[in-house]
């Protein structure tokens, strides 16, 4: 069996991105329900619960592929049905995620007005498309495979990305602190 | 639109005694601005004989003030306050040198600007910060924030009408007729 460059970069950029989606999650989750000024270190515990979120969830995610390429007869084939998947979903993340992360630094590192057009233009509208995109993620993924590997890796995907903002907020962030 | 927050709580004019709230006539009005959500929250308020529960009335406004504040943050307002009133403050300074100044923000809720202008220290330490709201809970939630945070600002309860009889009100109320204002709402 050969392998490609893609058969890590793929699933090394998911990761990467379902990390980066957990640290936000979690600073969302948190976020409005401690009035203080200062309280770097209240966000700081809040970006680190999302961040052990997406570890579970890609934890979960991993332990389904595996077990599954680990019982199947054709495990080549399989992987790269996954990989497919994975480059479909990165299709539709990809370029949200370097928008956002653009908007992010425009945020922090551009002067006052035009910091705050990133917030009102992309960083706000963006946040509420969140859950859509994540879907369509999933959907663009699962749709094109016909094989349930793929199919039940990507629901449990955006399944387990899309619970980790309400349930840090249940369990941590219900009341005002 | 309505704002459902101005509907939950009501005052006795010129007093900061507060009156009780019917929930059959909040509805009433949610209902006839169409807005379905905000009326779905109100059902969902308790009540005894048909009177909306202080208490937990107060506690819907302390969470939706918490989001308030978050909006205000992630759109720098405490900032822009700040770069706002700063040229005007220096302006005031020269003019009259020596004399007392306050920065007040009239309903200030959760008073996340005042507290965020005495956190930052935009101002010098001639211009008193003062945060105003006619709910007792916010103020109350707005002193504990700051005492916390031990912030040099205070928070006053007062119901103060309409804009004209601000300025006579506030230095009423303060207990001073000789500061010069600037005044937020």
């Amino acid at each position: 069996m050969s392998w490609h460059a893609t058969d890590v970069t793929v699933p090394a950029g998911l990761c990467l991105l379902a990390v980066l989606d957990g640290v936000f999650a979690g600073f969302r989750a948190a976020a409005g329900r401690n009035a203080r000024i200062h309280r770097a270190r209240y966000h700081r515990r809040a970006s680190l619960r999302g961040l052990f979120a997406s570890l579970v969830v890609l934890t979960l995610v991993a332990a389904w592929t595996l077990a599954a390429l680990a019982l199947s007869s054709r495990r080549g084939e399989l992987y790269s049905q996954l990989r497919g998947g994975g480059v479909r979903m990165l299709a539709v993340y990809g370029p949200y995620a370097v928008l956002v992360l653009i908007a992010l630094a425009g945020y922090v590192l551009l002067p006052f007005n035009a910091a705050n057009f990133m917030m009102v233009l992309i960083l706000g509208p963006f946040t509420l498309a969140r859950p859509w995109i994540t879907i369509a993620g999933g959907v663009s993924a699962a749709w094109s495979s016909r094989n349930t590997v793929v199919q039940t890796a990507a629901i449990l995907a955006v399944a387990g990305m899309l619970c980790i903002e309400p349930v840090l907020h249940r369990c941590f962030y219900d009341r005002p602190v | 639109m309505i704002e459902l927050s101005d509907l939950l709580v009501a005052y006795e004019p010129g007093t900061s005694n507060r009156l009780p709230v019917r929930r059959s006539e909040v509805l009433e009005r949610l209902r006839e601005a169409g807005d379905k959500r905000g009326a779905k929250i109100v059902e969902q308020l308790p009540s005894q004989n048909d009177v909306l529960d202080p208490v937990a009335v107060d506690s819907v406004l302390l969470r939706a003030h918490g989001e308030l504040q978050r909006l205000s943050e992630e759109h720098r307002h405490g900032q822009r306050v700040a770069r706002l009133l700063s040229p005007l403050l220096r302006s005031i300074t020269e003019w009259t040198p020596g004399e007392p100044l306050w920065v007040v923000d009239i309903g200030c809720g959760l008073g996340y600007v005042i507290r965020y202008l005495a956190a930052s220290r935009s101002f010098g330490r001639d211009v008193e910060l003062v945060g105003v709201d006619q709910n007792a809970a916010l103020i109350a939630e707005a002193r504990r924030l700051a005492a916390d945070e031990r912030l040099r600002c205070r928070f006053v309860v007062a119901v103060l009408g309409v804009r004209p009889q601000l300025a006579e009100r506030f230095v009423q109320m303060l207990g001073s007729d000789s500061a010069r204002w600037t005044v937020m709402s």
